[in-house]
């Protein structure tokens, strides 16, 4: 009986205690190096493909719809009532 | 022999373009110079709303460029506030946006203001964002804030005037996953205060006081409204075939079959009210 909760609470602690060990090793670089990157930056990878278009797609959720916000772009007060 | 040579300018030309595209990507750049032009028709819900929008962006020097934009709404309508009480009308609403941005490094700084303006309905806002790439330039963080001010008046009435104004926050973080994957979460709250209604909208209601009956009377909105989105989406570069023709022992390259963005996104609005 103890055994089994010794064993149970090895595992919890080693659990417990893995991301302080992932942590502390501070072995954490940047994976894909800048020329494997071709495809990324692309003109067709940009957030921004067409940026007044995605503007009017994003006025009219917002006048239409109501869905506002977190669109990537700044936005401000537009005169749609 | 001929083979070789393509060979050889085939790596050369891999060499160069590959420089170039680290050097592209290991430093935060400016926004590229472009002009666009559009135009916009929607039709729904009795409404028809067409017109056009420029965009013209330009650098000035390595670290600034500026942009313009001018975006017109024609609207006709006889929407459902017409089918109730309010008449058919066309107007036209004019948006001008000015924005610049300032590179440091790593760090992109955008300032913009922008001012829209119909009959009944005046607009003001800026923005200030800060954009900033790290962890080996995989990690873009971007921060910032919008604050508008309206000026709300109604055709027919002189004497109404009312006020709203906005202010958003938001944060955002795209990161680089795979050199084919890319992941970009936003986050916005933004808080509306004022005249939030539509000062067209009525109801009718039972008066047995008016010779008619009935009478109509202002929907009350209420002075203060928060809403907080969140949006996730990701970019999955992918690529089917090339197309090749072979010219006197080099291969030129015709085009791109398919040259596809994968893109979707889950967006999720969170809204409060406060009477």
């Amino acid at each position: 009986m103890n055994n089994s909760l010794l064993k149970k609470s090895r595992k919890y602690l080693l659990i417990a205690i893995l991301p302080f060990l992932v942590a502390c090793q501070n072995t954490m670089e940047p994976w894909v190096k800048p020329y494997e990157r071709n495809n990324l930056t692309l003109p067709v990878m940009d957030w921004a493909l067409d940026p007044i278009a995605d503007n009017y797609m994003h006025h009219v959720y917002q006048a239409r719809e109501g869905a506002r916000g977190a669109e990537g772009t700044s936005g401000g007060g537009c005169g749609c009532n | 022999m001929v083979v070789i040579r393509a060979k050889i300018i085939g790596v050369f030309f891999g060499f160069i373009t590959t420089l170039f595209v680290a050097s592209s990507v290991m430093a935060t750049v400016l926004p590229k110079d472009r002009t666009d032009v559009m135009y916009h028709s929607y039709q729904g819900g009795g409404m028809s709303i067409d017109g056009p929008s420029i965009l013209i962006r330009k650098k000035i020097n390595k670290k600034i460029s500026a942009s313009f934009n001018h975006y017109v709404d024609m609207v006709s309508s006889a929407s459902i506030d017409v089918l109730a009480s309010a008449s058919a009308y066309k107007e036209e609403r004019s948006e001008q946006s000015l924005g610049m941005n300032y590179l440091q490094d790593n760090t992109l700084l955008s300032l913009g203001v922008s001012q829209s303006n119909e009959n009944d309905y005046e607009a003001k806002s800026f923005n200030f964002d800060v954009s900033h790439e790290f962890f080996g330039n995989l990690s873009t963080l971007t921060m910032g804030i919008s604050k508008g001010s309206d000026e709300i008046t109604k055709n027919g009435n002189d004497v109404f005037s009312e006020q709203a104004n906005r202010i958003n926050y938001r944060v955002g973080l795209s990161q680089i996953i795979t050199k084919n994957l890319q992941v970009n979460l936003n986050v916005e709250a933004i808080n509306d205060e004022g005249y939030l209604n539509n000062p067209y909208r009525s109801y009718r209601y039972l008066d047995g006081n008016a010779a008619s009956g009935y009478s109509y009377a202002t929907e009350i909105y209420p002075n203060t409204r928060t809403s907080t989105a969140a949006a996730l989406k990701h970019d999955i570069f992918y690529r089917t075939t090339r197309l090749f023709m072979p010219v006197q022992g080099y291969f030129l390259i015709l085009g791109v079959l398919s040259l596809t963005r994968i893109a979707w996104g889950i967006a999720t609005v969170f809204q409060t009210i406060y009477c």
